[in-house]
């Protein structure tokens, strides 16, 4: 009988301690990020007219629909043939309380006459620290560069950002 | 009896037709077969890499962690690197990288200057392994996309693997490849 009793006690022990250990908190992440060039490197490659390489170190703001405000950097690479190609790179949020999430980001730019480019791409969480840490999930981005890439430009520019995220339960 | 010639005049086209057939095939064929295929099991000895250009920026997310942007030069001045014979003078190369404490991924357009003139270019991809001692290990795919002259046609594919022991300067690479010209 006793082991009857410690059998039963020890099964609802575990199904009461799994369902929490499986539970995730999940969220959306939607917002816009708003940022300008701090450092952009250009280099010809040579093959055709046009065809460049290149890295971006930009920093600015993400305003997120939750009503935070964080810092938002992103460091890109990117390979385009007259303004228009791929980039790929990472944004790192950082939010008052020292939180963080980091993306990787992957998607096509389309440079227009007048020295501006659209972009769009996907995102992936891959890091995160404080409440983020354990982050789980992707969305997608468009945006736009409002001012062409010349020495001393800010080339301003701004990203809408809509995904979704998992989150480990505490 | 009358039917019997006509089956005989239908298996004799049946097999002009085949023959035909079988003409316009080889005919349409040989000048894919007719193609050289150059194989390519050696990398330059005296191929000499410089770094003349680097563009650095930190992630942020952990240490060590850097997107690059750079470009190297190299010359061969033993004259050992050649496409169909053309000797090349050197090569540049402009690349991308995304590496975390020395190891991870590469991006390079490669363009190779001949002593003719030409050019050669390429796209090669590869990642790259740092271990503890700062020794580095490398696998990379390089595919020949085109050139100028009669190096526009240019296509084929090197798969090789680069190793560079702690403490020292040189580079050992092992290539395979083939490539041909497509008129």
């Amino acid at each position: 009988m006793r082991l009857w009793c410690a059998i039963v006690a020890g099964a609802l022990l575990t199904f009461a301690t799994v369902p929490a250990a499986w539970a995730q908190k999940s969220a959306n992440d939607k917002g816009r990020t708003v940022y300008h060039f701090v450092k952009s490197e250009v280099m010809q490659v040579g093959d055709v007219p046009g065809h460049v390489l290149g890295i971006v170190d930009a920093s600015g703001l993400s305003f997120l629909d939750s009503g935070e405000v964080a810092i938002y950097s992103t460091k890109i690479t990117f390979d385009l043939r007259n303004g228009t190609g791929r980039h790929e790179g990472y944004g790192v949020t950082t939010f008052e309380d020292k939180s963080t999430m980091v993306t990787l980001v992957k998607g096509t730019t389309t440079g227009h006459s007048d020295g501006t480019s659209t972009f769009e791409g996907t995102y992936t969480f891959v890091g995160g620290t404080g409440r983020f840490a354990g982050i789980m999930g992707g969305g997608s981005y468009k945006g736009k560069r409002l001012a062409p890439v010349t020495s001393g430009s800010l080339a301003d520019t701004f990203s809408d950002y809509s995904g979704s995220y998992t989150l480990p339960s505490q | 009896m009358i039917t019997t010639i006509n089956g005989a005049r239908y298996q004799i086209w049946s097999v002009v037709r085949l023959a035909a057939l079988f003409v316009a095939f080889i005919a349409a064929a040989t000048p894919v077969w007719a193609q050289q295929k150059y194989t390519i099991t050696q990398a330059p000895a005296s191929d000499r890499g410089q770094y003349v250009n680097e563009h650095a920026i930190e992630v942020g997310d952990v240490p060590e962690h850097r997107l690059r942007v750079y470009e190297i030069h190299h010359d061969y001045p033993q004259r050992d690197n050649a496409f169909a014979g053309v000797v090349v003078k050197e090569m540049v190369s402009r690349c991308t990288s995304d590496y975390i404490n020395g190891s991870g991924a590469n991006t390079c357009y490669n363009v190779f200057t001949l002593e003719d003139g030409n050019k050669v270019f390429s796209r090669l991809t590869g990642t790259a392994q740092s271990d503890s001692a700062r020794g580095t290990k490398g696998m990379f795919v390089e595919n020949y996309l085109g050139g100028t002259g009669k190096f526009k046609g240019i296509r084929g594919q090197v798969r090789g693997s680069t190793e560079r022991a702690p403490g020292t300067t040189s580079l050992k690479v092992d290539v395979t490849g083939e490539y041909w010209i497509e008129e």
